[in-house]
């Protein structure tokens, strides 16, 4: 009897312990405290080690951290726990999708929003051998996804909402691993697949899909951001402005790479921040739409608040202009009229060739040396 | 004076002696033949161990015979080959008219340590020899004869770890005699018991082996118990192991502990074994 | 012929076997004075009264002290709703803990006949009520420990750490739906035991084969043992996409996934206790003229039992690790389906709510192996205790 009891509460501490440490690389992280005078200017940026980081790496690399009056370190952590690595305090900013945090800001998540990063990386593909060619024609079929409440999951639900199919009752949703969702469509256990960047692109250069609905292509989607900076609540609360500087340096970036896809893929790839062959990661890259905006990044938030809500995945007593207003802050001096003013240079060799194929990825991908990096996450 | 002592002494190691020695009936499967059987084998060490030198022994059918010596002689040994466990390193050994070539119910044997199995009550134990050779559902009513006859008939139902020490050993004899084997072959069965145990363990098996008239091979290191029990007595001695003498007992049952004839031959054999302590005892 | 039970047996060696004399008839009857001198001491004798304790009520007013914190405590977190579930609970079992104990006399246990079994059944229920006050009033402490933690004091933040009552309304709301047209926890229970227990006795069965054919055979032994020392380490992870080309059921795929998990701890067991024979239990039985069947079914097999029973301990504990990975590859439902749902949203109430499930099924299916081992090794009580 005492032995069903201790193993109950056992689990139940193991379970929470587990679940509330993520895993991070310990940088010798120092305490991020501010000074009891003001604010701190050392900043931890968490990073995963994607293609899509190119900002990051790009801000760190280029010193635009530095010319803010920022000391940074940068912190790898794992896809599994990142959201709660930020939350608890692993780290204080990155960038990252939208969709993502939105739920569990409701839910009560301490982090916040701050401006837009790029636009455009979930598809809702069909496989090629099907006759799916619409979102329409997905009514009755079975679609994989990450994992229930993930973007691709959401996207492909207020896509099918807003093209009157029912996602709860019209479609069966099978979760495979996001690496493995190729071989479900090859292996017929799927009709069709949502999933985020650099999945969706392999599979095109694969053969495997065609799209059917693409964020950075279909409006009222393309004009939507999919990431955004994200800042960790509490570090907020005490240190605005330094907050508002890494905003600043990360939406520079931000602009340096949509100017110089090739240079930030090289960058990247040479820095060792990534693990992946240059060409592919600059194809990649440029496939993004890079064009930070604060006042589209708010937009964003409350749009896919409204999407969610009609879709049922927000409480129902959930108000959205709250919502919106708890998730996404102003920041002194981060205003899309200075990301307007805003130069940054064009290099030589910056940009990547025109007329370049997304079909060369299929050379690339099993190419010595090019190794997926996002693959096998959610 | 002291009868049984000297007639048909032998020597160990002369086939024709042993022949001489066995009566009648030699190809009933009761009797047993050593032929010159020796068994050697490589100590963990590489050292290059003798547990047998050339031994030779005949035993006729319904004898009670025990192999007596210190520790070391071989009598361990020369039980198992003929229970067939092990296999000589040349000789022969033989049960009867067949060689002895592996284990058969036909060579029963009782351990020192009981070995019952302790996932079985006592009841199943005694019959696991009937369910092993597929014949229970014949003989089934034999095992309350022998549940009956080693007298633990209250505690059939009783796991081996409940038992005491005696108590054990009677299920091990009533779990090898359950075959009805021509042979019975009985390793120092009754050396983990107290003394007044052993005492009465001892009638015990005795009882049995008038009941059954089984031949019986008795191995012992105690002198007293192989004058008390025996028709002859093997004394063996080690390093290398070897019969040294095969000594009748003429002594008539039963036998007295205290009489003289038996403390002579007692006397005698402690002698022969250098433990009267008049010279170094045989062990170097 | 002694006159004691089976448990003083020694005294046995004092008197020969004299087979002419009658059984005792008394040793049946100690015996089972014995037993039930010796079974539970903790509890009242069966048939016996107990006396009217003020113990009885320890979870009555510990329900007392959860409800007034609830009431006067005023919240730390922020909470969109007022809390119903929790404590309306703590009203129910503060009533009910006052029944059970002033009509703590009444309940005694009895034993369980096809006539009396409903009546049985409560009076023994109520009967462990009583007797195990201290432990239940300190489980209704740890609840009002929970709520303060969290609810109250805020010492933990959300949404990792919420209240007793967000888990339990998450309990009751999630039980026929979890939202959006998904199964609910009604449903992803019935498919996680499924799994469960379909991957487990497969992989116990090929477990128990595979071990006794590597323990016995040595041609076996050599090609078993090196695909084992490669086999084993490899995580659950690492073998999905296997599964999905092996497969094309969602289900089976998990089954095969969780079998595999099983079968190693089995094998590996099985195998150690199969080689570990004593030799002088083969011996006897080649003695009793035993074949090869014999020896392995009836002699190795039962002596290699006990360490069997802890490969399948360990075989349980890694079917639950093993759940929630097996669970990713397609399936509709099921408790490891839900929980990784529940994280993308940081919804933890659902995950705490599906955590307390998996427990209380591991705890039950821990409890009933162990029955069955008691039944099954019978033998060794007495001897070893674990």
């Amino acid at each position: 009897m005492s032995n069903r009891r201790t193993s109950l509460a056992v689990m139940l501490l193991l379970a929470a312990v587990i679940l509330a440490v993520p895993g991070c690389k310990k940088h010798d992280a120092p305490d991020a405290a501010a000074s009891p005078a003001g604010e701190t200017n050392k900043i931890r940026v968490g990073y995963i080690g994607l293609t899509c980081e190119a900002p990051i790496f790009s801000a760190v690399e280029k010193g635009f951290f530095k010319e803010e009056g920022l000391d940074v370190e940068l912190v790898r952590c794992q896809w599994a726990t990142y959201k709660d690595a930020l939350a608890l305090g692993r780290f204080d900013v990155t960038h990252h999708l939208v969709m993502y945090f939105l739920k569990p800001i409701e839910q009560g998540l301490d982090v916040k929003f701050t401006g837009g990063i790029h636009r455009g990386c979930l598809r809702v593909q069909a496989g090629t051998k099907g006759d799916i060619l619409t979102i329409k024609d997905l009514k009755g079929k079975i679609v994989g996804v990450p994992g229930l409440g993930t973007p691709p999951f959401m996207f492909a639900t207020r896509v099918m909402a807003a093209n009157g199919i029912d996602p709860s009752r019209d479609v069966k949703w099978r979760v495979y691993p996001a690496g493995e969702l190729g071989l479900a469509v090859k292996r017929g256990l799927v009709d069709a697949v949502a999933n985020s960047e650099p999945v969706g692109s392999l599979l095109l250069a694969e053969g495997t899909v065609r799209t059917i609905a693409d964020q950075a292509k279909d409006a009222p989607y393309k004009d939507e951001y999919c990431c955004a900076v994200l800042v960790n609540g509490q570090f907020y609360a005490k240190n605005p402005k330094a907050t508002a500087a890494a905003t600043r340096a990360l939406l520079k970036a931000a602009k340096w790479v949509d100017t110089n896809p090739a240079a930030a893929a090289r960058l990247s790839v040479e820095k060792k921040y990534i693990a992946s062959n240059v060409n592919l990661n600059a194809h990649a890259i440029s496939n993004l739409d890079y064009v930070p905006s604060i006042s589209g990044a708010e937009k964003a938030v409350l749009q896919s608040a409204q999407d969610m809500k009609a879709a049922g995945m927000l409480m129902p007593q959930t108000d959205l202009e709250q919502l919106a207003a708890k998730a996404f802050v102003h920041l002194p001096g981060v205003t899309d009229e200075w990301l307007k003013s805003l130069e940054v240079e064009k290099l030589a060799d910056g940009d990547v060739p025109p007329g370049e194929d997304i079909r060369q990825y299929a050379q690339l991908i099993n190419a010595p040396g090019a190794k997926n990096c996002c693959i096998g996450r959610k | 004076m002291v009868s049984g002592t000297l007639k048909g002494t032998t020597n160990g190691t002369s086939n024709n002696a042993a022949r001489q020695a066995t009566p009648a009936g030699r190809d009933d499967a009761s009797s047993l033949r050593v032929v010159d059987v020796a068994k050697h084998f490589v100590a963990p060490d590489g050292a290059d161990v003798h547990a047998l030198e050339k031994c030779s022994l005949s035993v006729a059918a319904g004898e009670m015979v025990s192999l007596v010596g210190p520790s070391g002689c071989g009598k361990s040994t020369l039980l198992r080959l003929l229970a067939g466990l092990d296999r000589p390193s040349s000789g022969e050994l033989w049960a009867g008219a067949e060689r002895i070539e592996g284990p058969s119910a036909q060579r029963g044997l009782v351990f020192q340590d009981p070995n019952l199995f302790p996932w079985l009550t006592v009841r199943k134990n005694i019959q696991s020899g009937l369910v092993a050779r597929g014949v229970l559902r014949e003989r089934r009513h034999e095992v309350e004869d022998f549940l009956r006859l080693v007298g633990l008939e209250p505690f059939a139902n009783a796991y081996p770890h409940q038992l005491s020490g005696g108590m054990a050993q009677r299920v091990a004899l009533a779990r090898a005699l359950v075959n009805h084997p021509k042979v019975l072959l009985l390793d120092e069965p009754l050396g983990a018991l107290d003394a007044f145990t052993r005492m009465r363990m001892q009638d015990e098996v005795l009882r049995l082996w008038r009941a059954r008239g089984t031949t019986m091979l008795l191995v012992t290191h105690d002198i007293d118990e192989a004058i008390y029990m025996c028709d002859r007595i093997v004394l063996m001695t080690p390093r290398p192991g070897r019969i040294e003498r095969i000594i009748d007992v003429q002594l008539e049952r039963p036998r007295q502990r205290n009489s003289p004839d038996f403390l002579a031959l007692r006397a005698e054999i402690l002698e022969e074994l250098h433990f009267a302590g008049r010279s170094a005892p045989v062990s170097r | 012929m002694p006159a004691h039970g089976i448990a003083t047996l020694v005294a046995d060696a004092t008197q020969p076997a004299d087979v002419e004399s009658p059984a005792a008839a008394s040793p049946a009857q100690n015996s089972q004075a014995d037993r039930a001198a010796v079974a539970a001491p903790a509890a009242t004798p069966p048939g016996k009264v107990a006396r009217f304790g003020a113990v009885a009520f320890a979870p009555t007013v510990a329900a007392a002290i959860a409800l007034a914190v609830h009431r006067w405590v005023p919240n730390g977190q922020k909470i969109d709703q007022p809390t119903r579930l929790y404590p309306r609970l703590l009203l129910i079992l503060l009533v009910a803990g006052v029944v059970v104990g002033l009509t703590q006399q009444l309940w005694r246990r009895i034993k369980p006949t096809p006539w009396n079994f409903p009546l049985a059944f409560v009076s023994n229920a109520l009967h462990w009520c009583v007797a195990s006050a201290p432990v239940l009033a300190a489980g209704i402490l740890l609840l009002c420990a929970w709520d303060l933690v969290t609810l109250k004091l805020a010492l933990v933040p959300l949404p990792y750490f919420p209240g007793p009552d967000a888990v339990f309304q998450t309990l009751v709301n999630d039980w026929a739906s979890s939202g959006q047209g998904q199964p609910g926890l009604a449903e992803c229970m019935t498919s996680s035991l499924f799994l469960l227990l379909s991957g487990y006795f497969v992989g116990s069965f090929l477990g128990v084969v595979c071990g006794v054919m590597i323990g016995w055979f040595p041609a076996a032994r050599y090609w078993g043992v090196p695909v084992m020392k490669l086999v084993g380490p490899v995580p659950a992870t690492a073998l999905i996409p296997m599964a999905l080309m092996l497969f094309r059921n969602p289900t089976l795929s998990a089954v095969w996934l969780i079998a595999l998990a099983v079968w190693f701890p089995v094998t590996m067991l099985t195998l150690s206790g199969v080689m570990n024979v004593r030799a002088s239990y083969l011996d006897v039985a080649r003695t009793l003229g035993a074949g090869r069947a014999y020896l392995i079914f009836r002699v190795a097999l039962p002596a290699a039992l006990p360490n069997i029973f802890v490969g399948l301990f360990m075989g349980l504990g890694s079917s639950f690790l093993t759940l929630v990975v097996a669970e990713g590859v397609g399936v509709q439902a099921g408790l490891g389906w839900y929980i990784d749902w529940a994280r993308a949203y940081s919804d933890y109430a659902k995950v705490y709510a599906a955590l307390i499930i998996m427990a209380a099924y591991f705890s039950t299916i821990m409890t009933l192996l162990f029955r069955v081992r008691d039944h099954v090794l019978v033998w060794q009580k007495g001897v070893i205790k674990w």
